[in-house]
């Protein structure tokens, strides 16, 4: 009985629901209609809105895309590095021993990170626009990802770079009985004994304290091959020593290098004292008598995932070029 | 002659060109263009009027062109857009619910003067069962619509709606019971 009735619904509801059917397929005006919605939606673009015609062009994503991984990978390095002179250099793998007589090794002007910013910027920029502009689900969450994705690599390749290690010592023409002051806390200071003019090194290790790898891309010097003051003239590494107190035998000429994740570097840096040093004639008990030129930290610059950056490395060690007074 | 052939010519380079540089549009009209016919004929068994359904397919479309980059496969956009179109129709038939609301007096007239056929038992149930299924539960009426008027097995339902299969299967239990028992109280 009950599956009668049931019968006698269902049959009903068929014949009122075939009456909704239309006799017709879709009207001609509505399948226009439909056709039209992606040239209307396409020519509602003006004003500001352009940027949706600009990110619907799969160039430029690409283009973005490839711009972003050159970026951190190719590694858009604003420096510029400073052809050595001097002897030969050679840089085959194996080949070591300090020379410091070779000038300009392994340095560089200066760091800029306007063109990565720059280009992290457009990168940003093009993949909030695309965004916005496709307003499907899976569009917004890609863009919101490599927008994450980048803006986390920024942050870590910004705040990652390179610190002193542990270990240092003098290597050249550098006085090494000094100590600290008497009743002074204050760091070593290793006097330079070297000519005016001559060479003289120290060695230290560098430590890589971030979860990333650090590309060191040597040392920052701005000053002129001709400078006749105290300054850095050369770079020089031993990455089998692990940070211990470099051998000058072990050295080889800078190239950049990578320090690993908690990895240690061993450096040497030279420099070349000023026209006004004292040289040779320096004697500890008369410090006290000179004027003094010094360095206490080097600036290294390096990058990571491409992003370039420069690190003040404080040294444990002041060097000092002792000035009689008598030369200007 | 020859100038209305140069017409169409440009008219078909026009359109292909405009193709070619936006693939996605061409793509879109390509495959609603395939699925209009049946979501009209999904749209008009749901909402019963044929200028609502329309309306309701154009929503649709409209919306499947926003929502585009959600679709991951071509080959699954059937079921995509059959389920842009039912969320269209339940949107019309929740905004027409609201509107009855206001308006005052609407149902009641339609109750005291009922459609008629003609006088067979057949065309009573029908009245019946025309006046009652404007009063399903929306939820229900959605269902009916797409099991007996689209003709859609359960299975095909519970896709469309996101749903369970059991779901589908108790509304429609619960909607054939309100018709049975109404087209019951109708004879006596």
């Amino acid at each position: 009985m009950s599956e009668q009735a049931d019968m006698r619904v269902e049959r009903a509801l068929r014949s009122v629901l075939d009456e909704r059917r239309p006799a017709q397929g879709v009207p001609l005006e509505l399948r226009e209609r439909v056709a039209e919605i992606p040239d209307r939606a396409l020519s509602r673009i003006d004003g500001p809105l352009i940027l949706r015609r600009i990110a619907r062009v799969d160039v430029a994503g690409l283009a973005a895309a490839a711009v972003v991984i050159l970026a951190f990978l190719g590694g858009v390095v604003s420096r510029a590095a400073i052809p050595a002179v001097g002897h030969d250099v050679t840089t085959v793998p194996g080949s070591h021993g300090l020379d410091a007589d070779i000038d300009r090794l392994g340095l560089v002007t200066g760091v800029s990170d306007d063109v990565a910013w720059f280009v992290a910027l457009v990168a940003v920029a093009i993949l909030g626009i695309t965004a916005l502009a496709y307003r499907g689900r899976r569009m917004r969450v890609l863009g919101v990802t490599a927008g994450a994705v980048l803006a986390a690599a920024m942050v870590l390749a910004t705040q990652t770079g390179v610190e002193f290690g542990y270990f240092w010592g003098p290597t050249l023409r550098l006085n090494a009985s000094a100590q600290p002051p008497a009743g002074s806390d204050g760091p070593t200071v290793y006097y330079i004994t070297a000519e005016p003019g001559q060479p003289f090194a120290a060695t230290f290790d560098v430590h890589n304290p971030g979860p990333l790898p650090v590309r060191l891309e040597g040392l920052v010097d701005g000053s002129s091959p001709d400078a006749t003051w105290l300054r850095w003239s050369a770079l020089w590494y031993d990455d089998k020593n692990e940070g211990a107190v470099g051998l000058t035998s072990e050295a080889k000429p800078f190239v950049p290098i990578d320090i690993p994740s908690d990895g240690h570097l061993t450096l040497f840096v030279v420099g070349r004292a000023g026209r006004c040093a004292l040289g040779p004639a320096f004697q500890l008990d008369q410090a006290d008598t000179y004027g003094y030129s010094t360095i206490g930290e080097a600036h290294l610059a390096f990058s990571v995932l491409g992003w370039p950056g420069e690190a003040v490395v404080e040294l444990p060690f002041r060097i000092a070029e002792p000035n009689p007074g008598t030369c200007s | 002659m020859k100038e209305r052939q140069r017409m169409v010519e440009a008219l078909v380079t026009e359109q292909a060109v405009r193709e070619l540089a936006h693939p996605r549009a061409a793509a879109f009209r390509r495959l609603v263009d395939g699925e209009l016919d049946s979501a009209y004929r999904l749209a008009a068994a749901i909402l019963g009027d044929r200028f609502e359904a329309e309306d309701a397919v154009h929503d649709a479309a409209v919306s499947a062109w926003r929502h585009w980059g959600d679709l991951r496969d071509e080959a699954r956009f059937e079921a995509w857009f059959g389920r842009i179109v039912i969320n269209s129709c339940r949107d019309r038939m929740r905004r027409s619910r609201r509107r009855a609301a206001i308006e005052l007096g609407r149902d009641a007239t339609f109750t005291e003067h009922p459609v008629t056929d003609d006088g067979s038992a057949d065309a009573a149930d029908r009245d019946v069962v025309r006046r009652l299924l404007a009063t399903l539960p929306l939820d229900e009426r959605i269902v009916v619509a797409l099991r007996f008027g689209a003709d859609l097995t359960v299975p095909t339902i519970a896709d469309r709606l996101q749903i369970a299969e059991g779901t589908v299967k108790s509304r429609l239990h619960a909607a054939l019971g309100r018709l049975r028992r109404a087209i019951e109280e109708s004879e006596r």
